[in-house]
């Protein structure tokens, strides 16, 4: 994501440590519009500029079944970050939130609120930065609502930090019309566990997931996702796909919810799986619980190894067997990213490769 | 005319037997486990185990991780009713009412034409079990198992309860404790039984327990078919039926064991089977439930040396009132094993289907093929349908695949039928037949004419 790289207007959360174990998630740079006012903001800023959303937000929080996780946060995280992009905004760069474990031992734990009014078109890069020596474990809870026929693309790199645990959960809700992107990358922690939730609130609306695993050494990744469906016409598709090396684990829960009343909802979930030693574990359970008819549900998964006759193949052609696997783990996680542009898809797939030659 | 006959049953006999002339009271403590035990004059070891497996029962829990079993009352219920006083060989000398109830079955008849050998269990015990002789004379064996204990001591005791022990959970325990009744079939080496075994299991009695135990030796290369039906007159009172299939396929022999589960939709039926397939053996499962209140039931292959192999095929038709949990579960301990699940489901009327699964792969098996394929038809907006599988793999050179879908009657291929001069109830009965069509080729042809009239039965008032 090189456009990502050098953009300067963007929101920084940091933690900040002192020795009274004082854990906040602070925005250090805040993106202006065009009347200087902040999109970043805490709580209590929140509350006064949008008291309409923070109630529906408080409604949401309720209606979230796995809201243990999200009180955990709210009650350790002194300082939740609110993002509020407004109405009818167009953002051309992605708006860049870095997660930065700057302290070795340290237990980082945050939450952030992004809120995308009505008509906005917005990117959002979060990226997980490890700055410490020793392990940190990071506790992250976003909640990412999205009004009426707004639409984001939010990308999520979690390859930097190879000595943290990162525990994070994500929850999406979608009104009507509103569409979401996700591209994730995933397994740099030495313990990795997601927990998504996408709600599909209103009719029109939907979610395409993207995440792409690697996982080598003694990792272990715990992936568990959600699509509920409430309204009719619906639409979610989610695709992850891991490489799973050495003695790692990978552990894929996905769940598709359709509700009674949700008609013409469409949900698709594959989990698809590469097996690269004999050690290596997964396990993925993709369930449906389906309460409505008409509705077309369908989920997939596939556990395999690289296939050793296209190994072979590849090889007779010049290719020396590291640059053989690297070609087939490379055409096996492209099929995620080609909803992007060809440079940034390049860029998440040279980021995957090199996890592996750390 | 056997299958349709046997998914009618629980609707057209409602007219029970008489009572047993032995029964025990109502409840389960050691006593009644003991007196069962007392009157199949069982050996000591026998008793032994049926009070351990009691304790065991006991200190369960009851799951809850699956149907909702809150209703359940395990003490109001009988648990040993025999109905008969000896078990008869020939249909002459059974008594005219129990053999009524066969003969509306067609049991008699379909034993004449193409059966190799036909058992039928009235309450707790076998009634009536006859082998062909020219499979007599090659050395099988269709017995009750009491009188596998009592005739073939060393043989049962050497695989009674080795693939399902009482400890394997809270229903195969309480089977272990009270469990009266089943087959032992055992094929010798090279023996190939090209004709299927019929057994027929019966509830006829209220409140009433069923616990047959059925086990099954396949020695090398041999092969056997075991077809076993069920049904239950309906009361307004719960029934349950819990039974333990246990199969030991031995080094490339085959076992192909069907079921066709009509129970009426007062019947709890939880039922625990497992096969383990040892060298280059097949194992297939092909379960079809109907009926009962809830079912949970999922058939399981062990694959325990290299080159065996599953095949499970599970279908569920539910409707209003009930909930049909059911799937497969394979284990790949070996390499080089290949498995093969399919499982297809049908809810309406506001019915219940879920499949749960599980295949697992461990560390040492490489070079799996396995493949997983759910697909389940809503055809109401009242019904609804789940999917558990679980994959766990360890291993290297795998190749493991698994699909699932829910969806409607799709409405292009009912446009189609319809443009080609189907009516829209025969159109949709087409489609349903057709998505259950995977089942019924898996049938014996006799059985397969026959299972779309039952469909078609079963899918009344559902469909159009």
């Amino acid at each position: 994501m090189h456009t990502l790289e050098l953009h300067k207007k963007n929101i920084c959360a940091k933690n900040c440590f002192d020795q009274s174990a004082h854990y906040t998630l602070e925005p250090v740079e805040h993106l202006f519009d065009q009347n200087n006012t902040s999109y970043a903001m805490n709580v209590t800023d929140f509350m006064q500029r949008y008291p309409d959303y923070y109630t529906a937000y408080i409604q949401l929080q309720k209606m979230n079944r796995a809201s243990d996780f999200n009180l955990l946060v709210e009650s350790y995280s002194n300082d939740t970050l609110v993002v509020c992009i407004p109405a009818y905004a167009r953002f051309d760069v992605p708006y860049l939130i870095p997660v930065i474990a700057q302290y070795s031992g340290s237990l980082l734990i945050g939450k952030l609120i992004i809120i995308v009014e009505s008509h906005a078109r917005v990117q959002l890069y979060e990226k997980l930065l490890h700055e410490a020596i020793k392990a940190v474990h990071c506790m992250i809870a976003i909640d990412i609502i999205v009004h009426e026929y707004a639409k984001v693309q939010y990308f999520a790199d979690y390859t930097k930090a190879h000595q943290s645990c990162y525990t994070q959960h994500i929850n999406i809700w979608l009104h009507r019309g509103s569409k979401i992107e996700y591209y994730g990358l995933l397994g740099g922690n030495s313990a990795t566990r997601m927990h998504m939730q996408i709600h599909m609130l209103e009719e029109q609306s939907s979610a395409y997931i993207r995440a792409a695993c690697v996982a080598q050494q003694d990792q272990k990744v715990t992936i568990q996702s959600q699509q509920h469906h409430y309204s009719p016409h619906t639409f979610t598709d989610l695709c992850m796909h891991g490489v799973i090396f050495d003695a790692a684990t990978f552990d894929y829960q996905g769940k598709i919810i359709i509700d009674a009343g949700a008609k013409n909802a469409h949900a698709e979930q594959i989990n698809k799986n590469l097996l690269m030693h004999a050690t290596a574990h997964v396990q993925t359970m993709p369930t449906l619980e389906v309460l409505c008819n008409e509705v077309f549900c369908t989920h997939g998964s596939a556990v395999g190894q690289c296939d050793p006759e296209l190994l072979f193949y590849l090889q007779s052609r010049g290719f020396c067997p590291d640059m053989a696997y690297d070609f087939l783990i490379r055409s096996f996680f492209a099929p995620l990213f080609t909803n992007l542009p060809l440079e940034d898809a390049h860029a998440f797939l040279n980021t995957l490769l090199s996890m592996r030659m750390k | 005319m056997l299958v349709v006959t046997i998914i009618m049953l629980g609707k057209v006999f409602m007219k029970p037997h008489k009572a047993g002339i032995f029964k025990t009271k109502k409840g389960l403590n050691r006593k009644i486990v003991i007196a069962i035990s007392e009157q199949k004059n069982e050996p000591g070891w026998m008793t032994d185990f049926r009070l351990n497996a009691l304790e065991l029962f006991e200190r369960m829990p009851m799951p809850a991780w699956a149907a909702d079993l809150s209703a359940l009352d395990i003490h109001d219920l009988y648990y040993y009713v025999r109905a008969l006083d000896e078990q008869h060989h020939s249909w002459e000398t059974v008594p005219q009412d129990i053999k009524n109830t066969f003969m509306a079955l067609g049991i008699p008849q379909a034993e004449q034409q193409f059966l190799a050998g036909v058992g039928a269990q009235y309450e707790s015990e076998m009634v009536y079990k006859k082998l062909k002789q020219e499979w007599a004379d090659k050395g099988v064996l269709f017995l009750d198992m009491n009188d596998a204990i009592r005739d073939y001591p060393d043989l049962f005791r050497q695989y009674f309860s080795t693939v399902i022990p009482p400890h394997d959970n809270k229903f195969a325990a309480l089977n272990s404790a009270v469990w009266s009744g089943g087959s032992f079939v055992y094929v010798p080496e090279n023996v190939h039984i090209d004709m299927p075994l019929q057994a027929y299991f019966r509830i006829n009695a209220m409140s009433m327990g069923q616990f047959e135990r059925t086990l099954i030796i396949a020695q090398p290369n041999s092969f056997v078919h075991y077809v076993e039906g069920c049904s239950a007159p309906l009361y307004r009172k719960q029934s349950l039926h819990s039974a333990v299939v246990e199969l030991v396929a031995l080094k490339k022999s085959s076992i192909r064991y069907t079921t066709i589960q009509n129970w009426s939709t007062n019947v709890y039926n939880l039922v625990t089977k497992r096969a383990i397939a040892y060298q280059d053996a097949k194992v297939a499962w092909i379960d079809g439930n109907f009926g009962s209140k809830i079912t949970m039931k999922y058939p399981c292959v062990v694959l325990k040396e290299p080159g065996a192999s599953a095949h499970i095929l599970s279908i569920a038709v539910a409707k209003k009132g009930q909930h049909h949990d059911s799937g497969g579960k394979v284990i790949h301990l070996a390499p080089h094993t290949n498995s093969h699940i399919v499982a297809k489901s049908i809810s309406a009327q506001g019915g219940r289907t879920s499949y749960r699964g599980l295949l697992k792969v461990v560390k040492k098996a490489d070079h799996v093929k396995a493949k997983v394929q759910c697909d389940a038809l809503l055809l109401d907006k009242f019904s609804r349908s789940d999917t558990y599988p679980k994959i766990d793999i360890q291993g290297d050179s795998i190749d493991i695949e698994h699909e699932a879908s829910v969806s409607a009657i799709n409405e292009e291929q009912l446009f189609y039928l319809m443009s080609r001069g189907l009516a829209e109830q025969q159109a949709r009965a087409l489609i349903v037949n057709g998505f259950l069509d995977i089942f019924v080729k898996e049938l014996p042809m006799e059985y397969a004419v026959e299972i779309n009239r039952l469909i078609a039965f079963e899918m009344e008032g559902s469909i159009g």
